[in-house]
């Protein structure tokens, strides 16, 4: 499906009561400052070290701060709140569901759409490729990483990303990062 | 020289870089949201020492956690320590990671395939 062709609507409180019948392990909706990643971090290692409930807790805290300072750095403002997003971390039956919602711009979602359809037809040698070439190409974003960031939960992950793009007003959208980690 | 002491926080790991004993230690977690600013004195600090560095240096790194933005940041690290080991100076790697982090052993051998320094994966118990 061509990202225009995406013409959903996101009713987001609807979404946020959503628990799919898991366990709601941490729920934020409004502003993601330094103050609320810490937070989320301190809340989901201290869940996964008293419930052990995925082989690999690191791995799910290390998505996790990627994601959460994803929103920080590039979450754009909603309703006066500065860096909307929307963190939900659940546990179901099957992993650790962590869902990253926040409002970017249209040029900014058609790029990230067309980078994760290029990243999930990727093998897994190829995303390590691709991984180290980011890493050691001596380029940093304003923000440090320099385009590391979903390379690096790709290549953690190891499968396919699900990412979902509503439209908001006339130039914005709301992007929707869907992980499962088990 | 002046050794750099930093305490660990929640988000930016333990520092200690002594230019007498030459050994440099990097531990804990290496997660603030502006990397950068973090790594900057680190790295004019190794700069420095490569001026006099001692026969030998030894670098210690034990972490738990880092975001991609300190990845960048600790292979700027490496590359100063690089230009030690073009210099004729002898410099070891410790690449610190537990048993069953993965991801971490991972990195520490990216790591190892970009730069030309002695790495050594040491596997500690979690």
């Amino acid at each position: 499906m061509l990202f225009f062709e995406q013409h959903r609507t996101l009713e987001i409180d609807d979404w946020i009561k959503d628990h799919y019948k898991g366990e709601p392990i941490f729920i934020h909706n409004g502003s993601v400052n330094s103050e609320i990643i810490s937070k989320c971090i301190e809340t989901l290692e201290n869940y996964l070290k008293k419930h052990k409930p995925i082989s690999n807790p690191k791995k799910a805290v290390n998505i996790a701060i990627e994601l959460l300072q994803n929103i920080y750095h590039h979450g754009l403002p909603l309703n006066g709140t500065d860096k909307y997003g929307v963190v939900k971390i659940i546990q179901l039956n099957n992993g650790l569901q962590m869902e990253f919602l926040n409002l970017i711009n249209k040029d900014k979602a058609i790029l990230l759409y067309e980078r994760i359809q290029q990243l999930n037809v990727l093998s897994k040698d190829e995303i390590k490729r691709l991984h180290l070439l980011i890493l050691s190409n001596n380029e940093y974003s304003q923000k440090g990483g320099g385009g590391l960031g979903l390379v690096d939960v790709a290549k953690k992950l190891n499968k396919k990303l699900i990412a979902e793009f509503y439209p908001y007003k006339k130039n914005n959208y709301f992007y929707l990062l869907k992980i499962l980690v088990n | 020289m002046e050794p750099i002491i930093i305490e660990g926080t929640s988000k930016t790991p333990a520092v200690n870089f002594n230019a007498s004993t030459g050994v440099l230690e990097i531990k804990g977690r290496s997660i603030p949201e502006n990397s950068i600013e973090f790594f900057k004195p680190l790295i004019e600090w190794i700069e420095k020492y490569g001026a006099s560095p001692q026969p030998k240096t030894i670098v210690n790194i034990q972490l738990e956690y880092f975001n991609t933005s300190s990845s960048k940041c600790i292979l700027d690290v490496f590359k100063r320590l690089e230009n030690l080991v073009n210099n004729g100076y002898d410099v070891v790697i410790n690449w610190h990671y537990e048993e069953d982090d993965e991801d971490m052993l991972e990195a520490g051998e990216d790591y190892q395939s970009i730069i030309k320094v002695p790495f050594k994966m040491i596997e500690v118990q979690s």
